[in-house]
């Protein structure tokens, strides 16, 4: 590797990445520890399954439409925990005064922040996501074209920023206050269950929320129904990396205002 | 210009009390009781290139305080505080890059690699040329005979060994100034005089300041040339190791032992006289009365078969500081 690329933010957060990486396949049972989450990941569905299996279709939702949405979002939540690991870990941090240590280091704060964490393990949602969404996008019968290939690979990044957005809103909370923000657990572990259900069917403050607050359903429903052909505008399918880094930006802003009262107040 | 100036600094903490208990706990997330600490109050030095300076000072009494808000974690809620011509929170990856900081109690090694993964980090987050890289390296693991040690987790070093490897990561990129907040605590004997060796050579040979804080009072007298005594956030002495003795500590003790019994001799120019059996202990300040003359009159009063003059103990000497600043 070049001694640039090493030194530039983004080599030296795969560095970071790296090193632990290495430290976690010292302990032999790496691959023991891959297990708990992969049952996890495989089970989680299941209820939803056995529902279909039993039940068949709810109207126009078919169990391939429920398992697209639900894969799409399980993607990018997994991505966004792969590679901002230390992010969602970023209030323990905080709590044990260990933030000090990156002040220390000339480098941008955030980029350490995410790299202080990176767990192997966290590669199974993304695995399982992909490709319960492949299998579900052959069960639709979706064009493999280029812009309905570019549609959803644009859409898991969005996701994986909204979710990396939501973590950082968690980590920017926790120079405030001590204590755990179980609330932001709703918008990240909790939203891909809601995936699981039609969004027609949710109750609209709660479908509303999934929309805007934390815009689950325009990186999942929205362009998995533009691929497929379901209904609604082809634009909203769109939407979801525009909105995303919007909404990760405003998160940034948050983050830096917690940086401020932090160096301010201390911890 | 000097290379560290404080002006004024104060610093105030906001403790939130919370009452013990379930009922504590519940009514503590509704309303808490608000106590303000003054960390640091009025805090003004200057520090000179290369100048070795220790800060010492009673638990809470503002110590790391000063050192995070010069390292730019913390800013200060007014007062000035310029480092090598920058504000430190203000240009702070600019300013950390030409410091150092050692903290005794927290590492800042990766806990599961081996220490040359560290390193190696380390020279990435500092832009450290793989050339220069190398050439410290060397220089700095012989200095503290540390070449063994590189490949091992840091995990599985000992405290002493820890230690050397924490000093020579935050002086890989060759800071100007380096923190080092009780680098000492915890380490035997043989670690302690080869630290202090250490970073003696390398403030000669580098001209690297360095300013630090202990509870060891052998690691100032071995080590630094000025000593800062702060307490409850304020400056109580500033000068040299001499100095805070003459000030503090100016009296000396003559311990004898006496050849065999006698009566108290008569010493009016002696602060006190103390005789148990055959102990004697003489208090007398130098600059009332001579030592020889004390001395002599002892030994006429008693003959002597034993006999000491010593410098009060620095680390009596600071309790005794700490003692006066809690009242």
């Amino acid at each position: 590797m070049g001694e640039t690329f090493r030194q530039s933010a983004f080599g030296l957060y795969t560095r970071y990445i790296r090193i632990l990486a290495l430290a976690q396949l010292q302990y032999r049972g790496w691959i023991l520890g891959l297990l708990p989450s992969l049952v996890y990941v495989i089970t989680d569905p299941l209820d939803a399954i056995l529902l279909f299996d039993r039940f068949g279709a709810l109207g126009d939702w078919t169990a391939s439409r429920i398992f697209l949405v639900y894969g799409l979002a399980l993607m990018s939540f997994g991505l966004a925990e792969l590679f901002a690991r230390g992010i969602d870990y970023f209030p323990n941090l905080v709590r044990q005064g260990e933030f000090d240590r990156l002040l220390l280091r000339p480098r941008p704060l955030l980029m350490q922040a995410a790299a202080m964490r990176f767990h192997l393990n966290r590669l199974n949602r993304v695995i399982a996501g992909g490709l319960l969404a492949l299998v579900c996008l052959r069960a639709q019968g979706a064009v493999p074209s280029a812009a309905n290939i570019a549609m959803l690979v644009l859409a898991v990044l969005g996701g994986m920023l909204a979710y990396a957005g939501t973590l950082l809103i968690a980590a920017a909370v926790s120079f405030f206050t001590v204590g755990d923000s179980e609330l932001i657990n709703l918008f990240t572990n909790g939203s891909y269950q809601v995936a699981k259900a039609p969004p027609q069917l949710l109750p609209n403050w709660l479908r509303r929320a999934f929309t805007f607050l934390m815009p689950m359903f325009l990186f999942t429903y929205y362009p998995a129904a533009a691929v497929c052909g379901w209904d609604g505008s082809r634009l909203m399918g769109w939407l979801a990396l525009p909105v995303c880094a919007l909404s990760f930006g405003a998160a940034t802003l948050l983050w830096r205002f917690g940086v401020r009262h932090y160096k301010s107040v201390g911890s | 210009m000097s290379q560290i100036t404080l002006r004024q600094v104060c610093k105030t903490f906001v403790l939130r009390k919370r009452q013990k208990g379930l009922l504590g706990a519940v009514r503590g997330a509704f309303s808490r009781e608000k106590e303000l600490v003054r960390a640091v109050r009025d805090l003004s030095f200057t520090v000179e290139e290369g100048e070795l300076v220790g800060y010492i000072g009673p638990n809470g009494a503002g110590k790391s305080t000063t050192i995070k808000m010069m390292s730019g974690i913390l800013v200060p809620d007014s007062g000035e505080i310029t480092i090598m011509n920058r504000v430190p929170w203000k240009e702070r990856e600019a300013h950390v890059s030409w410091i150092g900081v050692v903290f005794g109690q927290r590492s800042q090694l990766w806990w599961d690699t081996p220490v040359l993964d560290s390193f190696e980090l380390l020279r990435d987050i500092y832009r450290v040329p793989q050339a220069d890289y190398r050439r410290r390296l060397d220089d700095l693991t012989a200095l503290l005979d540390a070449g063994s040690l590189l490949r091992t987790p840091v995990r599985q070093l000992s405290l002493g060994q820890r230690m050397k490897c924490e000093l020579i990561g935050s002086l890989l990129h060759n800071p100007r100034i380096l923190f080092l907040d009780e680098p000492t605590i915890g380490l035997d004997a043989v670690t302690k005089l080869a630290l202090r060796a250490f970073l003696t050579d390398l403030n000669r040979r580098e001209g690297v300041t360095m300013l630090l804080t202990t509870h060891d009072m052998d690691d100032i007298e071995a080590l630094c040339s000025r000593v800062m005594v702060i307490g409850k956030g304020s400056l109580l002495f500033n000068g040299g190791m001499d100095e805070l003795r003459e000030r503090y500590a100016p009296y000396r003790v003559i311990r004898a032992r006496l050849a065999r019994e006698c009566a108290a001799p008569d010493l009016p120019e002696a602060e006190s006289v103390k005789l148990d059996g055959l102990n004697a202990e003489i208090t007398f300040l130098p600059a009332k009365a001579a030592p020889a003359q004390i001395i002599a009159r002892l030994a006429e009063a008693c003959p002597l078969a034993d006999l000491t003059v010593e410098a009060p103990d620095i680390e009596r000497l600071v309790a005794d500081m700490y003692g006066e600043m809690a009242l």
